[in-house]
């Protein structure tokens, strides 16, 4: 038992080795596309370095928000709690609190991966993270502007249509993925 | 679990995302402006595939959502039909094609793949019983 118990600690270590090799070597692979770019056409390369500026600031207090989830919820969000309220048998609970919480999250999409990350492997379903993700979809603060352009009856049945999807959505990836019961299984 | 801890563990996390969250941010710009955006309405050839094609370029491009409206303000008003409209909308959205390889690295490559495709499928699926529901009520 211990030995199997070590061995998946060994192979944990090394794809996480393995994992941040991949990051670095992704962030590489752009900045060569970027440098590609430079060589080929300079003007156009400035442009893509103050957009990517442009982008880079607007991120960062929403990573500052990011940091304070992730602080609170290594401080309070016990693995047993996020077991009850989004784990195996949470029912109707875990689908309500994953479309709430989806709609009303901020940020970019990429900068809440390693908060799910993180409750995944406290077992938080796939399917309800999932959920999270599409409900992410429904902008509440733009949706004036979108009436603006498409008119409040459209805005209306788009978001109901959404919602309810993205139940399916999750019935789907719980489906296809719940049986993957770690994060390795993930991978 | 105490503060400190707590502290030191989410800032190795986030630590640990930064290359993959500049590498998206990197790809982003690269598209936006090197795929001007005049260019969008000319893949659509009014076609019961316009709306898998509409799906596929929001699924491509990347970025706010109010950009995302403009350009279908744009689109409805060039004659492209509220379905292909509605679903690079919703692709928009849900389904990330430039933060695929985070989404792999972070939740896994099973529930990243099954999540974009099936989030690809549906953003047709929201855009035909929208467009449905609209013309019944």
């Amino acid at each position: 038992m211990n030995e199997k118990k070590d061995r998946e600690k060994q192979t944990g270590k090394k794809r996480a080795k393995k994992s941040v090799k991949g990051r670095w070597i992704f962030l590489g692979i752009s900045a060569v596309l970027y440098l590609t770019v430079l060589i080929i056409n300079q003007s156009k390369a400035l442009k893509v370095w103050n957009h990517f500026l442009h982008l880079t600031g607007e991120i960062l207090p929403f990573l500052l928000v990011v940091f304070v989830i992730m602080i609170l919820i290594n401080l309070f969000l016990k693995t047993e709690l996020l077991i009850k309220y989004m784990g195996e048998g949470s029912g109707l609970k875990g689908w309500l609190i994953a479309i709430i919480t989806g709609i009303l999250s901020v940020g970019a999409i990429y900068l809440w991966f390693p908060v799910l990350k993180n409750m995944m492997e406290k077992g938080v379903k796939p399917g309800l993270v999932a959920v999270f993700l599409y409900n992410r979809g429904i902008k509440l603060h733009w949706l004036p502007l979108m009436a603006l352009y498409f008119g409040m009856k459209y805005v209306v049945v788009l978001t109901l249509v959404t919602v309810l999807v993205s139940v399916l959505q999750g019935w789907i990836l719980n489906l296809l993925t719940g049986k993957s019961k770690t994060m390795e299984e993930m991978h | 679990m105490k503060w400190k801890e707590a502290i030191r563990k989410a800032a190795k996390a986030l630590w640990a995302a930064i290359p993959m969250i500049l590498g998206i941010l990197m790809l982003i710009s690269l598209f936006n402006i090197l795929v001007p955006v005049s260019s969008y309405r000319l893949l659509f050839r009014g076609t019961v595939l316009d709306p898998v094609i509409g799906a596929l370029l929001g699924s491509v491009v990347a970025g706010n959502p109010v950009t995302s409206y403009i350009i279908s303000g744009d689109l409805l008003k060039q004659g492209i039909s509220l379905i292909t409209v509605t679903a690079f909308l919703i692709a928009w959205v849900t389904v990330g094609v430039v933060q695929l390889p985070a989404e792999m690295e972070f939740l896994g490559k099973k529930f990243a793949l099954t999540r974009n495709l099936s989030a690809f499928l549906l953003s047709i699926i929201v855009a035909i019983l929208t467009v449905l529901i609209m013309s019944v009520i």
